[in-house]
């Protein structure tokens, strides 16, 4: 990237964007111009009522339209008109960057900074800042992998996960009492099927269906989808879930989130090892750079995982959290994200999903078991559980801590490559 | 050695083939083998047993551009890509393979002509190896979805294995003048012979029986049950050799764009979603049950073939742990508890 930036002529100039929120920067930068204070005017401003509301889709859409470098501003902490906007804005800035950074992306194309209303000459010198930066950086190279065409692959043998050789018997006492009451009208676990080991959920409505049934901690997918799936087909009745400690967990997120509703769920809790991830990093796992890698390999190694999507979303059907009525890739109007595998598409896609999971994800590894093109999603997944913690401390214990990081803000966070 | 081809042959064979033709070939992939552009007969992965992903991408690419648009300062200009056709041969398809790529013929080549599709179709030779043993012996089903495993009369060349001695032998016979004309210096004698009727040992199912009770069962209340665990992933409908359904969509904006087409599948929740909101199938388990009706009975109603081979992909793949082979099973066995009362 930065060798292309020095062939660059001395004519080039960046094309920057800058979202900014229309109660501080926009009156900063208006402040900048009637003072008739000068500042590279490579800079084209989209106003937005609150950084709060600055998606890190609009973003990403602006490298897809061209940009090859992008501004985000907002009120100083403690001056947002909205009087919070900007502290749910700065946690998702800091997860942004750490998930960018892990993929290779250059940072010096995406700039962070608090403007007031009185600081126009803070503004120009940020735009000077950011344009230096984008000049450097050189023309945005585009979301396809750099070297040769990656293998055009659909690896459909998966990662781990799905045979339940160590598969136990839950005790089913209590299961068919609730069931013949009425308690629960069904039990979800796993069932064998035709070839040995091999699991699938299944839901027991009677005595003789529930000894049928089976669970272990390493199945996938995660029976939760399929319990939020019954509990918005069906408005009506109770029913019960075989849950290890990972599903327990995201049955407690959904209930936090309103995604479920607590009084119709019953959990049989299941013995379950520690998640096999405990104190380890994504690298360690699956085999992904780690962040010590220089940035070039990063996004190669990234860019080429994410051309091989498919666009099939399996990762989002495999996921117990996601749980939107309408997924962001499904929207039309507009369409945020291409629906055809692109290399544009594919990469805003799979940033998108992670993303929205920062710091939410139970680490079922659901995702990287759908994914019939074997990208290791995983390792997003858990490289931003772990900036979460590191970045924010570990979870508060109880109802509150149940609250994903990207709703929730501290008045200390911090962001210090806020400019 | 007479007709009898040894690995260097078919090497030598391949090598020859590879200035006239692109050459597409189960290479060696992150998960097993892959279809690629070979550029030498060492790239072929010669021992292999089943691709882990078909080869229908060849025929209709994941995505692939029909037009673009650029609205400039006075007229709209739309610029179709130029059609890519390059003679190629699809070397050592499996059977189940070759059935595929004709299963997207039937719908590819019915009431409309589909130019790219057409052009690569009509440049492209399939070169077919048999079977001798199933390739997974769990999931492969061919024989029970009416197919040999050892012949296909739809290849131009058929490849046949013969028992190794001193090294592997094979036999090759031309099932067509274009497939005639690859072999014009073939480096051994061709022949006709083909090998015995004796079925492999793939999975057996009562298909006919399957199929008869499908036929008056569409609102059988077991559907439900039996599909429950599918998630809606698609990924069945992204390794199977035989479907075809594709989306297509303008991307862009109003200045400029591209309409793209690329592939669907029926276990998408937007798949059958029409504007108004209404969706005709609106649970997972009615559009997996869409998946096996339209490869069973609908899809053969109108083409006379079956739109599934057999290849076990499906079963191996899915990250649920649905089995097509185990619901087949299933509805035959209540067409015999039918037919028993």
């Amino acid at each position: 990237m930065s060798s292309e930036a020095q062939k660059q002529p001395e004519s080039w100039q960046p094309r920057i964007l800058a979202f900014v929120c229309r109660w501080c920067t926009y009156a900063g930068a208006d402040l900048a111009g009637t003072s008739r204070l000068k500042y590279p005017p490579q800079i084209r401003i989209v106003k937005l009522p609150c950084s709060g509301r600055i998606d890190p889709l609009f973003l990403l859409r602006g490298f897809e339209m061209g940009a090859d470098a992008v501004l985000v501003s907002g009120c100083h902490p403690g001056d947002c008109h909205y009087m919070t906007g900007n502290y749910y804005a700065r946690r998702r800035w800091v997860l942004f960057r750490e998930l960018l950074d892990f993929i290779g992306f250059d940072m010096r194309r995406i700039h962070f900074s608090w403007v007031s209303a009185a600081e126009g000459a803070k503004f120009v010198d940020v735009v000077k800042k950011v344009t230096d930066a984008a000049r450097e950086a050189g023309p945005f190279p585009g979301f396809a992998p750099p070297a040769d065409r990656p293998p055009d692959v659909i690896g459909a043998s998966r990662a781990e996960g799905g045979n339940g050789s160590k598969s136990a018997v839950p005790s089913t006492g209590a299961l068919s009492a609730d069931l013949s009451s009425g308690a629960v009208r069904g039990v979800l676990g796993y069932v064998e099927g035709r070839r040995a080991g091999v699991l699938r959920p299944a839901w027991a409505t009677d005595a003789d269906e529930v000894v049928r049934l089976r669970f272990t901690q390493d199945a996938q997918p995660s029976l939760v989808t399929y319990l939020v799936r019954r509990l918005r087909e069906e408005p009506e009745g109770t029913f019960g879930i075989l849950a290890g400690p990972t599903e327990a967990e995201a049955i407690r997120i959904l209930k936090a989130e309103s995604q479920i509703d607590p009084e119709r769920v019953k959990v049989y809790e299941q013995q379950g090892a520690p998640s096999a991830s405990a104190g380890k990093e994504p690298w360690e796992i699956y085999g992904v750079p780690s962040p010590d890698r220089p940035v070039e390999e990063r996004w190669a190694f990234w860019t080429a995982q994410f051309a091989r999507c498919l666009r099939c979303n399996a990762c989002r059907q495999g996921c117990p959290l996601c749980t939107c009525n309408r997924c962001v890739a499904d929207k039309t109007r507009p369409r945020w994200i291409d629906a055809s595998p692109s290399p544009a598409g594919n990469w805003i896609w799979n940033v998108t999903r992670a993303f929205h999971h920062a710091g939410h994800c139970v680490d079922c590894g659901g995702c990287t078991a759908a994914c019939p093109a074997a990208i290791p999603l995983g390792a997003l997944n858990l490289h931003l559980l772990r900036a979460a913690e590191r970045d924010f401390g570990p979870r508060p214990e109880g109802e509150a801590g149940q609250r994903s990081p990207l709703v929730s803000y501290r008045l200390e966070d911090e962001a210090p490559f806020i400019l | 050695m007479g007709d009898q081809w040894s690995i260097a042959d078919l090497k030598a064979w391949t090598g020859s083939l590879l200035g006239k033709y692109r050459v597409v070939a189960p290479v060696s992939g992150p998960n097993g083998p892959v279809w690629d552009e070979i550029r030498s007969p060492d790239d072929v992965v010669w021992e292999y047993g089943r691709s882990s992903v078909s080869p229908r991408a060849w025929m209709i690419p994941r995505s692939e551009s029909l037009f673009s648009y650029d609205v400039g300062a006075n007229s709209p200009e739309i610029v179709e890509p130029p059609i890519e056709a390059k003679p190629t041969i699809m070397l050592l398809l499996r059977p189940c393979d070759v059935a595929g790529l004709r299963a997207l013929d039937c719908v590819m080549r019915w009431d409309y002509e589909d130019e790219p599709y057409e052009a690569r179709r009509k440049a492209t030779l399939f070169v077919a190896l048999g079977c001798n043993a199933p390739p997974s012996p769990e999931t492969c089903f061919c024989e029970s979805a009416g197919l040999n495993p050892k012949w296909t009369d739809e290849a131009d060349v058929m490849i046949t294995r013969l028992p190794d001695q001193g090294g592997a032998r094979y036999r090759v016979a031309v099932l067509s003048d274009a497939g005639r004309e690859t072999l014009a210096g073939a480096p051994a004698e061709l022949s006709d012979a083909k090998p015995d009727g004796k079925p492999i040992g793939t999975v057996p199912i009562d298909l006919d029986a399957a199929r008869a009770w499908m036929r008056g069962h569409f609102d059988d209340p077991s559907w439900q049950k039996t599909t429950e665990a599918c998630l809606g992933c698609g990924t069945c409908a992204f390794v199977c050799p035989s479907c075809h359904c594709f989306d297509i969509v303008d991307e862009g904006d109003w200045r400029r764009g591209e309409r793209v087409r690329f592939w669907d599948s029926c276990n998408f929740d937007h798949f059958t979603q029409h504007a108004s909101g209404h969706n005709p199938r609106p649970r997972q388990w009615n559009r997996w049950r869409q998946r096996v009706y339209h490869k069973m009975l609908f899809y053969p109603d109108k083409f006379g073939r079956l739109l599934c081979t057999g290849c076990g992909r499906c079963v191996e793949a899915c990250p649920a742990g649905m089995d097509l082979i185990e619901i087949l099973q299933g509805s035959a066995a209540k067409a015999k508890e039918g037919a028993a009362k």
